[in-house]
């Protein structure tokens, strides 16, 4: 079953005001996302999700996205919410999006955990959607560009 | 455990691996085949690859079957 796992910050917890959507500009009690389709159980209080930190004097715009580590972070998961569709198998066929919606209500609790860079990305065909000529023509300019820098 | 049976290199205990994408649909796509648990997706600078996703765990892609025919060789 696919869940769709928010964490979000409890009331009066610090940072309110940084805490944006920065397409909307709308503050957001949202902390972090997870899209989650494996058979792991939910988070359950106590539970930190990972937080990710970009140090930058180590980044590198050709290896990092915009995240150069990656840590334990410093919200805790104090209350659990889940709701589930009200129809699971939707009337038009197919089921819905997700079979469980998860509300994770975070509590700030800073802890030092230890900074793990981020590792090598790895690419596959499913990153091209499945793309056979995408994937290949993308090898072999790596290859050309490998070539380039010897 | 994954929900693809072929995939035989992935660690749940092993933090966090990277995927990258040409579109931030495929990230999702990867994450329901294979059963992951997606908890990020980064804009990347490339011209081609431009998503870059961190996934719970340690995920190795299998060799193609001609690699492992070479690796024995």
């Amino acid at each position: 079953m696919r869940k769709y796992i928010v964490f979000r910050a409890q009331g009066r917890q610090p940072g309110w005001e940084d805490r944006m959507l920065s397409h909307t500009h709308s503050l957001t009690r949202i902390l972090a996302e997870y899209f989650d389709s494996s058979d792991r159980p939910i988070p359950q209080p106590g539970y930190r999700p990972t937080e990710f930190v970009r140090v930058e004097a180590e980044h590198e715009p050709n290896f990092h996205g915009w995240s150069t580590h990656y840590k334990t972070g410093d919200w805790e998961v104090a209350r659990v919410e889940t709701y589930t569709p009200d129809i699971p198998n939707l009337p038009e066929g197919g089921s819905s999006e997700f079979g469980m919606v998860v509300i994770c209500y975070c509590r700030y609790n800073p802890i030092d955990a230890a900074l793990k860079p981020m590792p090598d990305r790895q690419v596959s065909i499913d990153g091209f959607g499945g793309d056979t000529e995408a994937y290949e023509r993308w090898l072999e300019s790596q290859k050309d560009r490998q070539a380039a820098e010897v | 455990m994954p929900k693809n049976p072929a995939w035989l290199r992935y660690d749940p205990d092993e933090n966090i691996s990277r995927h990258a994408a040409t579109d931030d649909e495929y990230c999702y796509e990867m994450e329901t085949k294979y059963g992951w648990t997606l908890k990020r997706i980064e804009k990347l600078k490339g011209d081609t690859l431009k998503a870059d996703r961190a996934i719970e765990g340690k995920t190795e892609f299998p060799k193609p079957f001609h690699a492992q025919d070479d690796d024995n060789a």
